[in-house]
């Protein structure tokens, strides 16, 4: 009777906010390696994820084991802009699409590297006028959806 | 000697926890690990659908050919025997290939395409199989000379009626006639067989119920 109580309450909290429970998170920061030609995009939406202040996203260092890889392909036969694999345990790779991104404005450049960490974040796809809507957008700021989406996993 | 028995218990106890929890969950016996993307276009409408592919057709699976990477992911590659064309002209069989695999032990899906979700949040796998009929949506592989399925599920979908008739075929034509072709792709040159690229005659015949 718990358990099923349990997961009704489980279902619900599922269908109000937009979270896959898996993520990159590693002791409450994102170590990231490798890199990208989208530095400026890339430094942007880290800085608005940890103006969030509750998980760092930071350069792996000597010190500290990466939590994610980044790199760029260059796919022009598939329809991503970008991809992470999740790996609980090693560094999960990120990589960006540069078919389709070195063509695009760089609101939506750094709409998607923001999506991106999203993911890596522990949020899934959520709804339209959000960074987390599947498909990519020029948008840059964190919305509505998105912030909640957020706060329940990491509080306020 | 127990010291040995008990430091080797609890290295085996400390190692499987570790593969344990780099899994999220498993389908049948393999562990799974789903890839996460984010889409060029809005592929719910069929105009962007179209638009994004190269080719789209009918086609009848006939065999697993080979499983080589998409750019270090796994992949699939199948021979598709043409069935029906949508989108440009298509002949004989044709190598397609699908994102997603088995590498190492591990189960590699795309969330959305190959990665089918139950009640429970289970994933696992839905990858084209042997002898069934599909509406293939795909992008061309020009280093390979495959046609790389587009990694969503409207783009991937089994039919039953080997006729043809299938009203999703319908929808598809419709919405080449009107297609959005990805601006990166006319840029680039890389708008394959788009509708305005098409002389009278073939238009006319698209269009001709």
């Amino acid at each position: 009777m718990l358990l099923a109580a349990f997961a009704v309450w489980f279902s619900s909290v599922q269908a109000a906010n937009y979270v896959q429970w898996i993520s990159s998170v590693d002791a409450g920061e994102i170590r990231w390696w490798g890199s990208t030609k989208y530095t400026i995009p890339l430094l942007n939406s880290i800085a608005t994820w940890n103006a969030r202040g509750k998980v760092n996203i930071a350069p792996d260092t000597a010190t500290t084991l990466e939590d994610v890889t980044l790199s760029d392909v260059n796919l022009s036969n598939v329809i991503w802009n970008w991809r992470w694999t999740y790996s609980a345990y090693f560094s999960s790779p990120i990589e960006f699409n540069t078919y389709y991104l070195d063509l695009v404005s760089a609101s939506r450049k750094q709409n998607t590297i923001t999506h991106e960490f999203w993911h890596a974040l522990g949020l899934a796809h959520s709804v339209t006028n959000n960074i987390m809507y599947t498909t990519q957008t020029s948008l840059t700021a964190l919305w509505t959806q998105d912030i909640a989406d957020y706060t329940y996993i990491y509080g306020k | 000697m127990k010291i040995i028995l008990k430091a080797l218990g609890v290295v085996s106890m400390l190692a499987a926890w570790v593969y344990a929890g780099n899994q999220l969950h498993f389908f049948g016996d393999a562990p799974v690990r789903v890839i996460h993307s984010q889409y060029i276009t809005d592929l719910s409408d069929d105009r962007n659908l179209v638009g994004a592919s190269h080719n789209v057709f009918v086609g009848k699976v006939v065999r697993h050919v080979s499983a080589e990477d998409i750019w270090a992911l796994p992949a699939n590659q199948y021979e598709v025997e043409v069935l029906k064309n949508i989108k440009w002209s298509l002949t004989g069989n044709v190598t397609v290939e699908e994102e997603g695999g088995y590498r190492d032990g591990f189960l590699y899906v795309i969330d959305d395409d190959s990665a089918v979700v139950d009640k429970s949040g289970k994933h696992s796998a839905n990858f084209l199989s042997d002898g069934k009929v599909y509406v293939f949506a795909t992008r061309y592989n020009e280093q390979a000379n495959r046609y790389t399925v587009i990694s969503h599920q409207k783009w991937k979908k089994q039919i039953n009626n080997l006729s043809g008739n299938d009203p999703r075929i319908n929808e598809l034509k419709k919405a080449y006639i009107n297609e959005s072709p990805l601006d990166v792709d006319v840029k680039a040159g890389r708008d394959r067989n788009s509708f305005k690229k098409l002389d009278k005659n073939q238009k006319d015949a698209i269009q001709a119920p």
